[in-house]
């Protein structure tokens, strides 16, 4: 008998941490300054990239779990970095995000939260964007291979073929 | 469930960091990086010292705010005009630390092989 069920498509993994991992770098770009977007923007896309910094840690649980627990042992050096660096980003980014709320002129105030702003939490949330800037930007580079890998492989693959194709209809044309 | 335990470890990360950053500003140490900012005063935003420049202040010897057409405040914490030079100034900020990276990790890489390259055979030892 043939069974006619609709096949399910499998995703993959890496095609879903490539387009969260996109999309959180741009809004890391936009959100961080608000100059760009305007003080509303900024705070409101600043809240939701900390749920996408939390999808993004549950993405790569495994290798955290496992890292973690070699972290003490014998494991490769840029392993150790890396994770060392993942450590920090978390710590700032957590910096990042709570005292922006501690000083947040829209999007608190706009829930009815009224906080005490003060100069200490500012400094703090300057610095730790720096810290943030910088670490990023290592971030980025310790995973290079991979994102110049992924990028020809979702976006340079997929529009390539259309574009020589809708070339040479051109010249049949 | 376990992914509800998941963001429930990750919560409870970023609180111990949030609690630490509560510490941190409340301790003696944070007066010492921060210098005027954490020795019990606490100046509110776009408060500034007596010495500082000619601004504009209220009976109270506060600085007195104006709101720009926007309404964001005029105190110098930020500029309310659209800007993408910020944007631009970061993102070459991170390619230039990305570009580092690989040039450094790419010396490492030669200077590996270079060491690890084995010694000509000697000749003539047959």
């Amino acid at each position: 008998m043939k069974t006619d069920s609709p096949t399910k498509k499998k995703r993959s993994p890496t095609k879903i941490n490539f387009v969260i991992d996109l999309s959180i770098f741009i809004a890391f770009l936009v959100a961080m300054d608000p100059r760009l977007t305007g003080m509303a923007i900024h705070e409101w896309l600043s809240i939701a990239f900390g749920t996408a910094v939390i999808v993004h840690l549950l993405l790569h649980w495994k290798w955290i779990i496992a890292t973690t627990r070699r972290a003490f042992g014998k494991i490769a050096a840029q392993a150790r970095i890396n994770y060392i660096l993942n450590i920090l980003l978390f710590i700032a980014m957590t910096i990042i995000i709570f005292t922006g709320l501690m000083i947040s002129e829209v999007a608190l105030p706009g829930l009815t939260i009224q906080l005490q702003p003060n100069a200490a939490w500012r400094f703090l949330h300057s610095f730790s964007a720096d810290a943030v800037l910088i670490i990023v930007g290592l971030h980025v580079a310790l995973h290079w291979k991979w994102i110049v890998n992924a990028f020809r492989r979702y976006i340079v693959r997929p529009v390539l073929p259309t574009r020589i194709k809708m070339k040479q209809e051109e010249v049949h044309a | 469930m376990k992914i509800m335990t998941r963001i429930l470890i990750i919560l409870a990360a970023a609180l111990v960091v949030v609690g630490a950053t509560v510490i941190f500003t409340n301790s003696t140490l944070a007066a010492k990086v921060m210098p005027g900012l954490s020795d019990g005063h606490r100046p509110e935003m776009g408060e500034f010292s007596p010495d500082e420049a000619n601004f504009s202040r209220s009976g109270d010897g506060r600085p007195t705010h104006s709101l720009s057409e926007d309404g964001f405040r005029g105190d110098g914490r930020h500029d309310s005009r659209f800007s993408l030079f910020p944007t631009l100034k970061n993102l070459a900020v991170i390619v230039i630390i990305i570009l580092a990276v690989i040039i450094v990790e790419r010396l490492i890489n030669l200077l590996k092989r270079r060491t690890k390259q084995p010694p000509a055979a000697p000749q003539g030892t047959e």
